[in-house]
């Protein structure tokens, strides 16, 4: 990145917030295979239909400004954002304009080398989702299902001035509305997306650049991509004489780039007025205490939780609560009566490593239930098999959907405990490899690995390891 | 008193007029803002706007009621197809 | 009076709901009386743009079946048209305008499912001025509804149809709207009883809106009476509404009932605002107005001076209102996803909007939608639609005060009867004036009844308007009741 210049960015994050219903239609809010199915007079935008907010629409939003320290405005007003587009079939979104349920909230971010900012949030306002067109040669095609949906949009200060601060603010926030069940966070399919502000600057000088918006970005990668590309454009549009346009632009992941989305028309006049079929939202003192008791665990609170009670190192604790699938998967192993530290390993060692290769496969759709795995731990801790084995047992597992204890049994992969059955296993190794325990005897302490090796080849690795390294201790005993 | 550009105000309300009508719009409206320039020397210096009759708005439970059938929903769309509103090509973003 | 025809002629409400509960007549009888009744007169008036007959009679046997089996309501089996701004689920819905000439209900306004729930056979949808902007019932696009009493001249608006069709008697029930005075105004020019209820005693789900925070259902009826039937069945919150959130009690019958047997009216003060004193009336529209006046003097009311200071700025603040909310009301209205689509083949999707907007809309609607885009607009928005709120409530606050010193407020409902057809589409403005004593109503959310209280020399109806302090229908209501039982001969049928 240029060092002459310095970059100011505001993001505008907008997530989905998890109600039945949609914000203000009664139609069902949830995802539809098949299209326009999930519309209804409100938020098909037909004649006479009329707005009713949501109720858990509003806990969720005072929940979320509450977990991003805000202030919980006890009265704000919905007014319309009156524009034109397809996907909008009002010809206005529903939004809030001058009184937004929350303001001046702030979060703690943490980046590179341990760095820590404080960002902060300008304001949290509730609005619904608009539907979405699709493209289809010279026509367009639309689909209403999504609109309507309720919406929270978060509105930072421009005060990030890095693509890692802006990615470290994004997860952050998608971290903590995941957690507090606030949103659940599915960026692929758009619930959780972002709009960048982002403009240049000589650096030192005060006035801000011209600002571009960069809109949709529902990645972290993406994110961070397309902030350095602009940047980058930005930056050499300016040392070429030329001036920065003000317009939205959209990000192309197929050509890694950012594109102008300029319309032909006038910059947009929203004529934002109070919404004449919503009165005021006003909130009793009573009523935002009850949503800030009822706030599921956060991830820094569980995090510090998690290390304290199970004794997980902080590095552990903070990959376990990086997502709160992982941290309800590892839970969920607990209260199945796995113990917490092997439970850690084997989430953190062998099921991440196996998600990673099945393509990035998400923790919830594992063919290893958190359930499954607590019953092959138990299985190592019981002896039942070794943990060499149980490694061969879990990506079996992962592979066939197959309980632990189901393959153990059809593999024959029991671990072997009986002394006299090990005896015979030692004996013959130790009759077989004179020169080394010679060699063990003459003072070459390393070659015991291999004797131990030995036998457990002989046993098809089912022979308990720690008494056969006892009994092969005795065994070779000058 | 401002001048009104029934083009501009044309344009935003996506209405198409031609010039005779821009012409005949703009006299007629004119006209009619010239009427509400009393309201200016009225004195509202302290006085909350009236948008509400109420204090606050009623909030519904979070339950979903069916949604309409896609036939119903389609049966008055001017074109259609697969399900979907079927419209000329969206150029850009809004 | 023995046929269903004289019933209906006569349109008195008690005497209907009696022939009705004895089976002197069938709801059936009545409903297809209605249906051809209304047919033929509709060559003459126009009044009428669609008939729903199958929903009609099947409702109609419904009531039948009903009342055979000992059941009573009010408003059970009594034929009643809706303006045609109402949807009626699976009939068409117009607002009389092209825009939405093909627009099939794909559900009932909340209004509506009340009206089926009490067997009230829905017979047609009544003719209005287009999306409900104007006030003589010219701009539709279904063409101009003619005032049964001279077919020459205007009904009002923009209820026109439901006032013209229930003055001709093709029924005595409807529904109509109003925002500015579309229910008084044309009560008074064809010399009905209609009432403009509270702000938000009546859902406005499923109602083509114009101006959201004008707006109010209301019944366009023969007499009071039947207007407080109707009262009962629709009003009360809805949870499909937000601003429709007061309980029913769904006493509005019985109390106007009561108060029409009244004898005397000491103690209730009526108050005649110095604005509308001195404002330009026509000469018999002020004599009939005031022998109305006087006969509620006669029987002990009080009459008191009031003033309303801010209400000389109505017109300007309810025009810059209705039509900054009309703009974003009617955006929806745009070809994409029902209604009219410009036929202008590939066009882009701009030209689409612009054509079929163009196109689809009169030119009424389209100035009033120019004016409200204008008025909210950047630069403007602070100095005309927020400076209209601002008066609005100075005009709110004028009749808060009022009220405490009286307890209704009496004038003409319209400075003038029906007009000629074509006298004032010229002028908007003039045309805007025939709403002068409407208008404030509308802006304070205030509950007005207007009724008949006599003819001009033309025998043209001249209508008396009482309005009310917010959830005061009910003395209104009364009060119309008390003076057409003590006045008969007021609420007489136009002969066509």
């Amino acid at each position: 990145m240029n060092n002459s210049y310095e970059i100011t960015i505001g993001l505008e994050i907008h997530a989905q917030l998890l109600t039945h219903s949609k914000a203000f239609c009664f139609a069902p809010s949830e995802f539809a295979a098949t299209e326009n199915t999930m519309v209804g007079p409100v938020s098909a935008g037909l004649p006479g239909a009329l707005p009713v907010l949501n109720l858990r629409a509003v806990e969720l939003a005072v929940r979320a400004g509450h977990c991003l320290n805000c202030t919980i405005n006890s009265k704000s007003v919905f007014s319309r954002k009156n524009y034109f587009y397809p996907d909008l079939p009002k010809g206005y979104q529903i939004s809030q304009f001058d009184l937004p349920l929350c303001s001046n909230g702030w979060i703690e971010i943490e980046f590179g080398q341990n760095q820590k900012k404080r960002i902060n949030i300008e304001r949290i306002h509730m609005e619904e989702d608009a539907g979405k067109s699709t493209h289809f040669g010279s026509n367009s095609l639309l689909n209403l299902n999504r609109s309507g949906v309720p919406l929270i949009e978060i509105v930072t200060k421009p005060e990030i001035t890095s693509s890692e601060e802006a990615v470290a603010f994004m997860k952050k926030v998608h971290s903590i509305l995941t957690f507090a069940k606030v949103s659940d966070g599915n960026m692929e399919e758009g619930n959780f997306r972002c709009d960048v502000n982002l403009s240049v600057k000589p650096v030192g000088e005060k006035i801000l650049g011209t600002r571009t918006e960069i809109k949709n970005i529902n990645s972290f990668r993406f994110a961070e991509k397309a902030i350095a590309y602009e940047a980058s454009r930005q930056i050499a549009l300016i040392q070429n004489g030329q001036r920065v346009i003000q317009e939205t632009r959209g990000w192309d992941a197929a050509l890694d780039k950012t594109f102008s989305q300029r319309s032909k028309e006038e910059a947009h006049d929203y004529r934002y007025f109070p919404d004449p079929d919503l009165p005021p939202l006003v909130l009793t003192p009573h009523f935002i205490e009850q949503i800030i008791k009822d706030t599921p665990e956060l991830p820094e609170a569980k995090k510090n939780r998690l290390a304290a009670k199970y004794r997980l190192s902080e590095y552990d604790a903070s990959l376990l609560t990086s997502s709160s699938e992982v941290a309800n998967y590892f839970e969920e192993c607990i209260s199945q009566g796995a113990p917490a530290k092997p439970a850690a390993n084997w989430i953190l060692g062998d099921l991440f490593s196996h998600l990673k290769l099945r393509e990035e496969l998400s923790i919830e759709r594992s063919p290893i239930a958190p359930k499954a795995l607590a019953e092959l731990i138990s299985l190592i801790e019981t002896k039942v098999i070794s943990g060499k084995i149980a490694k061969t047992v879990f990506s079996e597992m992962f592979n066939s959907g197959e309980t632990a204890s189901r393959i153990v049994k059809a593999k024959r992969l029991s671990q072997v405990s009986d002394s006299s059955q090990i005896q015979n296993w030692v004996n013959e190794v130790l009759q077989k490899n004179p020169e080394v325990v010679t060699q063990f005897q003459q003072g070459q302490s390393k070659v015991f690995a291999f004797l131990v090796g030995q036998v457990m080849k002989l046993s098809q690795g089912k022979a308990d390891p720690e008494q056969v390294s006892v009994l092969l201790k005795k065994g070779i005993a000058p | 008193m401002k001048e009104i550009d029934v083009k501009k105000v044309a344009e935003l309300a996506r209405i198409n007029v031609n010039q005779e009508q821009e012409a005949e719009l703009k006299l007629a409206l004119t006209q009619i803002l010239k009427h509400f320039e009393g309201l200016k020397n009225v004195n509202t210096d302290e006085v909350e706007p009236l948008f509400h009759f109420q204090d606050q708005m009623p909030l519904r439970e979070d339950l979903a009621e069916e949604a309409l059938k896609q036939e119903e929903l389609l049966k008055n769309a001017p074109n259609h197809v697969d399900g979907c509103f079927r419209i000329p090509k969206v150029i850009g973003d809004h | 009076m023995n046929t269903p025809e004289d019933f209906l002629s006569n349109g008195d409400f008690l005497k209907i709901r009696e022939a009705l509960d004895k089976k002197q007549i069938s709801s059936t009888e009545l409903t297809k009386l209605s249906l051809i009744k209304a047919k033929a007169q509709n060559d003459k008036t126009n009044a009428l743009i669609h008939f729903c007959d199958q929903q009609a009679l099947d409702t109609a046997a419904q009531a039948d079946k009903r009342i055979a089996s000992g059941e009573t309501g009010a408003l059970l089996g009594i034929p009643i048209a809706v303006k045609d701004l109402i949807l009626v689920k699976d009939a068409p819905t117009t607002a009389a305008s092209k825009m939405l000439e093909n627009f099939t209900a794909p559900y009932d306004a909340t209004v509506v499912s009340r009206l089926r729930s009490a067997s009230a056979p829905i017979i047609a949808k009544a003719n209005l001025d287009e999306f409900a902007m104007g006030s003589s019932n010219e701009t539709s696009f279904f063409g101009c509804v003619k005032n049964p009493w001279d077919l020459s001249r205007v009904p009002g608006g923009s209820s026109g149809g439901s006032a013209a069709a229930v003055a001709a008697r093709s029924f005595t029930l409807s529904l109509g709207t109003d925002t500015g005075g579309s229910i008084r105004q044309p009560s008074s020019l064809c010399g009905i009883t209609g009432l403009k209820p509270t702000y938000g005693r009546v859902s406005r789900y499923g109602v083509v809106a114009f101006a959201s925070s004008l707006d109010q259902v209301g019944p366009m009826c023969t007499d009071a009476l039947s207007c407080a039937a109707i009262m009962d069945v629709i009003s009360g919150r809805d949870l499909h509404d937000a601003t429709c959130n007061h309980e029913n009690k769904a006493d509005s019958f019985a109390l106007t009932k009561a108060y029409s047997e009244k004898q005397s009216l000491k103690g209730l003060k009526i108050g005649l605002a110095k604005q509308f004193l001195s404002s330009k009336v026509q000469t018999d529209v002020h004599r009939n107005v005031e022998a109305a006046i006087a006969y509620y003097k006669s029987v002990g009311a009080e009459v008191i001076e009031i003033d309303l200071p801010h209400v000389e700025h109505s017109l300007a603040c309810y025009y810059l209102i209705c039509t900054s909310e009309a703009s974003s009301n009617l955006a929806r209205y745009d070809g994409v996803r029902y209604g009219y689509r410009s036929p202008k083949e590939d066009s882009s999707l701009l030209d689409l909007y612009k054509n079929s907007r163009a196109e689809g809309f009169g030119d009424e609607v389209k100035r009033r939608i120019l004016l409200g885009t204008f008025a909210l607009s950047s630069g403007y928005y602070d100095d005309y639609f927020q400076k209209a709120a601002r008066i609005r409530r100075l005009i709110s606050k004028d009749f808060e005060s009022a009220f405490k010193k009286v307890d209704v407020i009496a004038s003409p409902t319209s400075p003038f009867t029906a007009f000629k057809l074509g006298e004032k589409t010229k002028d908007p403005l003039s045309m805007y004036a025939a709403d002068i004593f409407t208008l404030a109503t509308n802006l304070a959310g205030l509950p007005a009844v207007s009724f008949n209280v006599g003819f001009d020399q033309s025998n043209l109806p001249i209508g008396l308007q009482l309005q009310g302090a917010r959830w005061n229908d009910n003395l209104l209501l009364g009060l119309a009741a008390l003076y057409q039982k003590n006045n008969p001969g007021k609420n007489k049928a136009a002969t066509l």
